[in-house]
């Protein structure tokens, strides 16, 4: 069967299985008002964020991934494209087709992007560490700033005062000899917040896979794909008194893995250390009307790779310090003002710089945001100014709207100019690094309209949304060959990207079942528009490792204390080669999970029990490295808490 | 609740379908409907492969159709070569792949290009020389020459010679080989007795040997395309090339280019008598029997790799272009320097090896 025909197909089921039934939808002022309580670093993703598409998922679906990385949470329940190159290797994600240098990384509202590269390795990101991911589609960079072009992820951990204290203990053994355990210990009381959270890793990963490179097709075992992987993080609130608060996180995490070669090639002998330490102060004083704020962060990075074969011993050294002051203000019941000023120093101790190198940013931000009550609607306007000396970074503002149209619809509509920053690599790697390339800009454009219901019988909830967007991205940088051998970047590319995004999701009750669907999938075309050389056979043509099609689908059923979960997601074809000649077929990855909640004696267990890639599927995410098979894992919960 | 309970029917169903439609079906395309001996005449482009995650491939020129076949590796033998194709070569009609990452050399038919062995285990193999009816040679980056058991393929011996050993030339019952400049600044230059397999002598004769032939005098002209400085490009010296004489193992002169090149190549005509050598602005052309340096470039276009087509006598030239996309390869009257034609190959042109 033709891979276009069934990708056609699947997006017409698709669309008449949800048409059937459901006239629903989404709404942002929704969130909004439930979200009321969070902390500053999250108030600009929801009070200043009208027009945006923002998903959240929340700890009930962390909490399945307890023992696995963030790459594997994303690849399973967003529309992100992730691109791994293996079992618990490095994951580059990037939303609506773009980069992942052009997709921003916040945790707790700081950047954790490397400085270096402007990417994150979301592998190295336990999921077990956060209380909360939340997604934006589409540009912010007069939110967040550089590199968020296609959009951004956002991860918290949120203190929550006078709830209870706990302590959560969990033992994970799954196949390819993965041994993982975590623990949490949360204090709270009226005025003090303390969580602790450990987590370790240890892996082979040495699945059997069928080398369709090698002769005969014989099936290997995965050789020097080891990963020891160990975590701490800690979290500190005090509420100082009534209006002031103070919090801090500290993350430390430690993480080794050996680096496998390709299927085509037999030897291997890589290995990555990494190590990270991030922190975050955070002082607030909130009022009824206001609200000022102190952030300082500092993030460590030190990572060393080394590879015998082929003689490479790098290392990498990079420090990060963020500081960052603002302010809320209510200027009346329905206009809403936010402002502040961030400077963030980068350091970067790398060989191939010839020494150290700096980047110090300093940049004014400022939202504003109205509630137009008349007609139900809510406009904002963000703009963002970033100053590094001898760059040219463009101005980025934004407009967002969204409100209700008629009825259970809403619409949202959203317009901004975006840009990344070259990274510190493009412009100090020698050789080739070019210290005179400009940012790279963008223009995003975007709509939807959705549809909400709320019933009380069958259907609970009912949303579904439609998005569209275009985005034009200018300079964009890419690395070339020049005349001297080596490569150089450029501000050449001017890329055109646009797609359309459906997302629906049903809550409803059998009997004693509650069960929640959530579905959604997405088309995305990206390609260069323009032809740098009359040679350029990517003109025109679809990025290489981005599928046109996604698919997910998620059902999740509970009935009393037993919790079922079945997910599977298509990723469409992907080419491999620039004039789309090659490409790696799509694939189909189901997931099913079931847990049971025993409790006694003021303890809680749950057992769990999780079957990824169900139908045993032969794939490859990145051409020639594998992916395991049908996979299982066992967890095992102890949860002792004393409710005040 | 009936009318609930059929909209949850309906709901699996969507499910069952969205299932039943993505069923596996692969497809295999297999046109290889040819002579028996499709690749008995012309020419092969080995083209390294797209950077880090592709994989090499072979191009196949045919003379007289000028027709361009890719990835004939592939085509016949239904498996990729593997990350990075290096070079070629042909002895005792069959073709010696060496694929450098995935530390192989596949052994295919020289006439059908089928698959009939691979030599393993060799640590970043750069060259294959066969050195007699039942011997070869591999170099790798690992410091090694592997000398191989031409009827089973096997490493009988390991040579050890230290830096990055590369390209290779077997006369006189010696092997001459340079020490490029692979991931350490190597400018050594070994030779090996082929009899005993040992080594008889390191020798220094410039910075980054990168390519060499050897002449109708039985002379060998090395490229040294000198070690590049990335920090202080000026800082560089130019690139040189030395006249060696192996019947007395020494250097009878040196030639400054006036440029450099770091991946210098060279090759010679049919004759031995002309040399072609590449500096990062063209072809440049010297007469070995009046060796003197050209100013101007024979061909004023740069290129990766060049190759000489002894039954044409034309001058390949390959050019990768964006390195991401398909290569080109033009060819050029080896007289008159005019073009003959250009065709595309695979991704990154590296090696022409004729048949």
């Amino acid at each position: 069967m033709n891979i276009y025909k069934t990708s056609k197909r699947i997006f017409l089921l698709y669309f008449s299985f949800w048409f059937v039934d459901i006239h629903a939808q989404n709404n942002k002022a929704d969130s909004t008002i439930i979200l009321k309580t969070f902390t500053i670093s999250s108030e600009r993703l929801y009070d200043f964020s009208s027009g945006q598409k923002v998903i959240t998922l929340d700890s009930s679906v962390l909490k399945q991934y307890a023992f696995q990385n963030i790459s594997d949470l994303i690849i399973q329940h967003t529309l992100a494209n992730v691109k791994t190159y293996g079992s618990s290797m490095l994951s580059n994600i990037g939303i609506r087709g773009n980069a992942s240098n052009q997709t921003g990384v916040f945790w707790n509202g700081i950047n954790i992007n490397s400085a270096n590269i402007g990417m994150t390795d979301f592998s190295l990101l336990p999921a077990f560490f956060f209380d909360k991911v939340e997604m934006q589609y589409g540009g912010g960079s007069s939110l967040f700033g550089s590199g968020c072009i296609g959009g951004s992820f956002h991860f918290f951990n949120d203190p929550i005062f006078n709830k209870k204290s706990e302590v959560n203990l969990s033992l994970s053994k799954a196949s390819y000899n993965d041994i993982s355990a975590a623990a949490k210990v949360v204090f709270s009381n009226v005025k003090f917040y303390s969580a602790t959270s450990a987590f370790y890793k240890n892996a082979l990963n040495d699945f059997e896979y069928i080398n369709e490179a090698k002769f005969g097709m014989p099936v290997e075992k995965m050789k020097n794909a080891a990963v020891l992987s160990k975590g701490l993080l800690q979290d500190f609130a005090y509420k100082i008194n009534k209006n002031q608060k103070i919090s801090v996180s500290a993350w430390g995490q430690n993480n080794y893995r050996q680096i496998p070669g390709t299927m085509t090639t037999d030897i291997s002998n890589a290995k990555q250390y990494d190590q990270t330490i991030r922190s975050v102060l955070n002082w607030d004083m909130t009022t009824e009307n206001n609200k000022i704020y102190i952030k300082v962060a500092g993030i460590f990075e030190d990572q060393h790779f080394t590879d015998s074969i082929v003689h490479i011993d790098s290392r990498l050294k990079i420090t990060n310090q963020i500081s960052e002051i603002g302010f809320s203000q209510k200027i009346n019941k329905n206009i809403k003002i936010e402002g502040g000023i961030n400077n963030t120093l980068s350091i970067a101790d790398i060989q191939a710089y010839n020494g150290l190198r700096k980047q110090n940013k300093t940049s004014f931000f400022l939202s504003y945001n109205h509630f137009i009550l008349p007609i139900d609607w809510l406009v904002q306007f963000s703009i963002r100014y970033d100053l590094i000396k001898g760059i040219k970074i463009p101005l980025p503002p934004s407009l967002g709207l969204e409100g209700r149209i008629w009825r259970f619809f809403y619409g949202k509509i959203y317009v901004s100019k975006n840009y990344r920053i070259p990274t510190l690599n493009d412009m100090f790697w020698q050789p080739g690094g070019n210290p005179d390339l400009k940012s790279e800009e963008s223009y995003n454009q975007e709509a939807s309209l959705s549809a909400r219901y709320s019933g009380k019988s069958f259907f609970k909830k009912a949303e579904i949304s439609l998005t569209a967007y275009h985005t034009i991205i200018n300079n964009c940088i890419e690395w070339l060959p020049t005349e001297n051998v080596y490569w150089a970047p450029q501000n050449i590319r001017k890329m055109r990207s646009e797609g359309v995004e459906a997302e629906a999701k049903a809550v409803c009750n059998i009997n004693k079942f509650d069960v929640t669907l959530n579905s959604s999938y997405s088309y995305t075309s990206i390609m260069n528009s323009n032809q740098i050389s009359v040679f350029d056979e990517s003109f025109e043509k679809q990025l290489i490792y981005v599928p046109y099609h996604k698919v997910l689908f998620n059902i999740n059923c509970q009935y009393k204390n037993i919790n079922l979960t079945f997910n599977d997601v298509y990723t469409g074809k992907r080419f491999t080669s620039v004039d789309n000649t090659k490409m790696l077929p799509y694939f189909n990855l189901s997931l099913l999970s079931i847990s049971y909640i025993l409790h006694y004696w003021g303890l809680s267990s749950e057992s769990s029990f999780k079957i990824d890639n169900l139908l045993n599927i032969e794939y490859q995410i990145i051409q020639w490295r594998p992916m395991p098979g049908r996979n299982y894992r066992v967890g095992l919960n102890f949860n002792f808490n004393s409710n005040k | 609740m009936k009318k609930a309970f059929k909209k949850f029917l309906l709901t699996l169903i969507g499910i069952a379908c969205l299932f039943a439609s993505c069923k596996k079906d692969k497809q295999i395309i297999n046109d290889n409907n040819e002579t028996t001996n499709p690749f008995e005449t012309g020419v092969f482009i080995v083209n390294e492969g797209a950077f880090q995650t592709g994989t090499g491939t072979v191009s196949f020129l045919n003379r007289s159709t000028k027709v361009v076949k890719q990835d004939v590796f592939n085509l016949v033998n239904n498996r990729p070569l593997g990350n990075v194709a290096q070079s070629m070569t042909i002895f005792n009609d069959k073709a010696y792949i060496v694929v450098n990452n995935a530390a192989k050399v596949e052994v295919v038919d020289a006439k059908t290009f089928k698959s009939v062995g691979v030599i393993n285990d060799v640590s970043l193999p750069r060259f294959f020389i066969g050195v007699s009816s039942i011997k070869g040679y591999v170099s790798s980056w690992s410091g090694k020459i592997s000398v191989i058991n031409l009827s089973d393929n096997s490493i009988t011996k390991t040579i050890n010679v230290g830096g990055s050993p590369d390209k290779m030339i077997a006369t006189g019952g010696k092997a001459y080989i340079i020490g490029s400049a692979g991931f350490t600044s190597d400018s050594t230059f070994h030779i090996i007795d082929i009899a005993s397999d040992t080594k008889l002598n390191t020798l220094v004769i410039g910075d980054n040997p990168s390519d060499m032939v050897l002449d109708a005098n039985n002379k060998i002209w090395i490229i040294c395309g000198a070690i590049p400085h990335w920090v202080d490009s000026n800082n560089t010296k130019n690139a040189v090339l030395v006249k060696f004489n192996p019947t007395t193992n020494s250097v009878e002169q040196t030639f400054d280019l006036g440029s450099k090149n770091f991946g210098a190549k060279i090759v010679i005509n049919a004759a031995k008598t002309k040399l072609f050598y590449t500096l990062s602005n063209g072809i440049y052309a010297m007469d070995v029997n009046n060796p003197v340096v050209s100013q101007m470039p024979f061909i004023a276009k740069s290129f990766y790799a060049i190759g000489f087509d002894n039954t044409e006598s034309i001058l390949y030239g390959a050019d990768p272009k964006l390195y991401t996309g398909n290569g080109w390869v033009y060819r050029y009257n080896a007289t008159s320097a005019s073009v003959v034609d250009s065709f595309q190959v695979g991704i990154i042109p590296t090696f022409f090896s004729f048949n």
